[in-house]
C-alpha cells in the first residue's frame, strides 16, 4: 500500500536538489556579511579603546579618537528622529486611518514610493539648495538633519502604515459602534496596539540614519573641526564622513585606524537593529489578540 | 418579577399595541454599487420589545442594522435611502452620529474583546464620554458584568486581557461592553454564532431581562432563538423584508407569504 514508486523517488531527488539550492544561496548571502564584520574585527579591534571613543584626532587626524565625529552622529541622528517621526506617523495615521480609497490617496502613496527610491545624492543636492541657501540655514546640524529626515520619511511611514494596518479592522468598528470618533479610536485602540511596530521602524531609521555619508557631507558636516556642536546651527564632524575621511582624503593615516573608525560605527548600526530584533520579540510574547 | 414568569413559561409576551414606537422605517432601501441589499422595507420597533429578524445568509440584516446607528457612513459603496426615525427623528439628517451610536448597543456575530483588560473594555464608553471617576466606573463595570452575567467569572482578574477571554466569555464582555453605554437600543447580529449552547442560553436570559429597559433587535439565523425571545419577527430573503408578524404567528402557520412557512420549517435557507 506504501511501497514506493518510481516518481515518488524521482519528486524527493527534485525535492532535495532544491533544497539544497536555497540553502547554498542562503549561506552566500551570509558570506559577505561575516567577512566585512571579520575583517573590521580583526584589524580594527587593536584601535577601539575608552580613549578612542572619547578623545578627539589629533596630528592631523592620523592619530587620537573619534568623539566629535561619534557625538555629531548622535545630533544628527536626534534631530532627524525629532523631524522626521512625528511627520511621518502623523501621515501614515492619515494614511491608514482618515484617507479614501482615491486618487489623491493614490499619489500620495506613488509620492512615497518614489521618495524611498530617489538617490541620496540627489537628496544631499536637494538639501543644499533648499535647506543650507533657500533657508539660509548654512552648512549646519539643522540642515543635515532636514535632508535625513526627508529621505528616511518613507521608512518611518511605512512601518508606522504596516503596524497600523496590522490591528484588526473589527477593533476598529467596535469601537465607532460605541460612538467614538476617528480620533478616539485611534488614541485608544489603534495606536496602542500599533506602538510596537512604530518603534521598531524609529529604530530601523536610526540604524539607516546613522551610516549615511552622501546627504550630509554637503549640508552639515565637516571634515575636521576642533569645536563640539553646540546647537542645530553648528557644523559637525559625523562618523560615517569621518571614515570617508580617513581612509581616503588624509595621508599617513595608519592602516588600523580606519577600520576602528567603521567597527565602531558598525557596532553602534548592529547594536541599534538588535534592539529592534529583541525588542519585536518582546512584543510579540505580550500580542493581546 | 414579570421576567421570571416569562422564564418559567417559555413564552415571550407580547409588547402592548398601544407601546410607543422606538424606531421606525420607511422605504428602507440599501444598495452597494449596483447591487441592492435591501428594497423598500418599512417597519416600526416598539419600546421594550425584542423584535426578532430572521433569514438566510444575504438577506441584508446586517446592512439593515448598520444603517440605524449610520455605520454606513464608513462604506462608501453603500448607498441607503429612505426615513429611519429614531424616536421620531430623522437620524438620516441627524449631525451628530456619535451621540446616536452611543444610544446604541451593537453586539457582532464574533465577539470582539478589545485588545485591554477586562475592566478596560467595559469603562471605555463612560470614559469616551467624559467619565474619569474612579469610583464611579467602579460601579458601572461591576454592574454592566453582573447584568451581562460575566461578573463572577472575572471578577477576581478584572486587571487581565478581554480579547483573552474564551468566545463565549467575550461575547458577554461585548455585551457588557454595549450596556455600559445605557442604549435604549441594544441590536445583536447572529451573537450565538461563536458561541457554546450553554452561554446562548445563559445570554438568552440576560435579554430577557435587559427587555425591561431597552429595546433589543435581534437578528439571528435560529429561527427557535427568534421563537425563544421575539415578540415581533421579520423574515428577511434576498433583499426583501417578506414578512412581519407577531412571532407566534409565524410558527404556528399563519402566514400572509408560504416561503416564510417554508423557511421557518427548515424547507430552504
Amino acid at each position: 500500500m506504501f511501497e514506493t514508486s518510481e516518481l515518488n523517488i524521482h519528486n524527493q531527488r527534485v525535492q532535495r536538489l532544491y533544497r539544497s539550492l536555497f540553502l547554498m544561496m542562503t549561506l552566500l548571502l551570509i558570506l559577505p556579511v561575516m567577512l566585512i564584520l571579520g575583517t573590521l574585527v580583526i584589524k580594527g579591534s587593536s584601535v577601539v579603546s575608552i580613549d578612542f571613543l572619547f578623545t578627539a584626532p589629533t596630528d592631523g587626524m592620523t592619530a587620537g579618537g573619534l568623539f566629535p565625529a561619534l557625538l555629531g552622529t548622535v545630533w544628527l541622528v536626534a534631530v532627524a528622529l525629532l523631524i522626521s517621526v512625528p511627520l511621518g506617523i502623523a501621515a501614515a495615521i492619515y494614511l491608514s486611518e482618515y484617507a479614501g480609497e482615491n486618487w489623491f490617496t493614490r499619489i500620495i502613496n506613488l509620492a512615497i514610493i518614489n521618495l524611498a527610491g530617489v538617490p541620496s545624492i540627489v537628496h544631499a543636492l536637494f538639501g543644499v539648495g533648499a535647506f543650507v541657501l533657500f533657508f539660509e540655514f548654512g552648512t549646519s546640524i539643522l540642515a543635515a538633519s532636514l535632508t535625513l529626515a526627508i529621505m528616511t520619511l518613507p521608512v518611518v511611514i511605512v512601518a508606522t502604515r504596516e503596524s497600523l494596518q496590522a490591528v484588526p479592522h473589527a477593533f476598529r468598528e467596535a469601537c465607532w459602534n460605541m460612538g467614538a470618533t476617528r480620533w478616539q479610536t485611534i488614541r485608544r485602540v489603534v495606536l496602542p496596539n500599533a506602538v510596537s511596530g512604530i518603534l521598531t521602524g524609529v529604530i530601523l531609521e536610526v540604524s539607516r540614519t546613522s551610516g549615511e555619508t552622501a546627504p550630509i557631507m554637503f549640508t552639515g558636516a565637516v571634515f575636521f573641526t576642533p569645536f563640539l556642536p553646540q546647537g542645530i546651527f553648528d557644523q559637525t564632524m559625523a562618523m560615517s564622513l569621518h571614515l570617508f575621511v580617513v581612509s581616503t582624503q588624509v595621508p599617513g593615516v595608519p592602516e588600523d585606524l580606519p577600520y576602528g573608525v567603521a567597527l565602531v560605527l558598525i557596532a553602534m548600526v548592529l547594536i541599534m537593529n538588535s534592539l529592534s530584533i529583541a525588542f519585536r520579540m518582546y512584543l510579540r510574547g505580550k500580542k493581546k489578540w | 418579577m414579570v421576567a421570571a414568569t416569562q422564564h418559567a413559561t417559555g413564552a415571550p409576551a407580547g409588547v402592548e399595541e398601544d407601546a410607543p414606537v422606538k424606531l421606525e422605517v420607511r422605504d428602507l432601501t440599501i444598495r452597494y454599487g449596483s447591487d441592492t441589499a435591501l428594497s423598500n422595507v418599512s417597519l416600526a420597533i416598539r419600546e421594550h420589545e425584542i423584535f426578532g429578524i430572521i433569514g438566510p445568509a444575504n438577506a441584508g440584516k446586517t446592512s439593515f442594522l448598520k444603517t440605524l446607528n449610520r455605520m454606513d457612513m464608513f462604506n462608501s459603496n453603500m448607498r441607503v435611502n429612505g426615513e429611519i426615525l429614531f424616536n421620531g427623528l430623522d437620524i438620516r439628517r441627524l449631525k451628530n452620529v456619535y451621540a446616536l451610536r452611543s444610544r446604541i448597543g451593537v453586539v457582532f456575530p464574533l465577539p470582539v474583546g478589545l485588545p485591554m483588560t477586562i475592566y478596560d473594555n467595559v469603562a471605555l464608553s463612560p470614559r469616551l464620554s467624559g467619565m474619569k471617576d474612579k469610583a464611579e466606573l467602579d460601579i458601572i463595570v461591576e454592574r454592566c458584568l453582573t447584568r451581562a452575567a460575566l461578573w463572577d467569572e472575572v471578577k477576581d482578574r478584572l486587571n487581565s486581557l478581554g480579547s483573552l477571554l474564551s468566545g463565549g466569555q467575550q461575547q458577554r464582555l461585548t455585551i457588557a461592553r454595549a450596556l455600559s453605554q445605557e442604549p435604549e437600543v441594544l441590536m445583536l447580529d447572529e451573537f450565538s454564532i461563536a458561541v457554546d449552547p450553554v452561554t446562548t442560553m445563559r445570554i438568552e436570559d440576560v435579554l430577557k431581562e435587559l427587555k425591561q429597559e431597552m429595546t433589543i433587535i435581534l437578528v439571528t439565523n435560529l429561527v427557535q432563538q427568534a421563537r425563544r425571545l421575539a415578540s415581533r419577527t421579520a423574515f428577511f430573503l434576498n433583499g426583501e423584508c417578506v414578512e412581519i408578524g407577531e412571532t407566534e404567528d409565524l410558527f404556528t402557520g399563519e402566514v400572509k407569504d408560504s416561503r416564510t412557512r417554508d423557511y421557518v420549517e427548515g424547507r430552504f435557507g
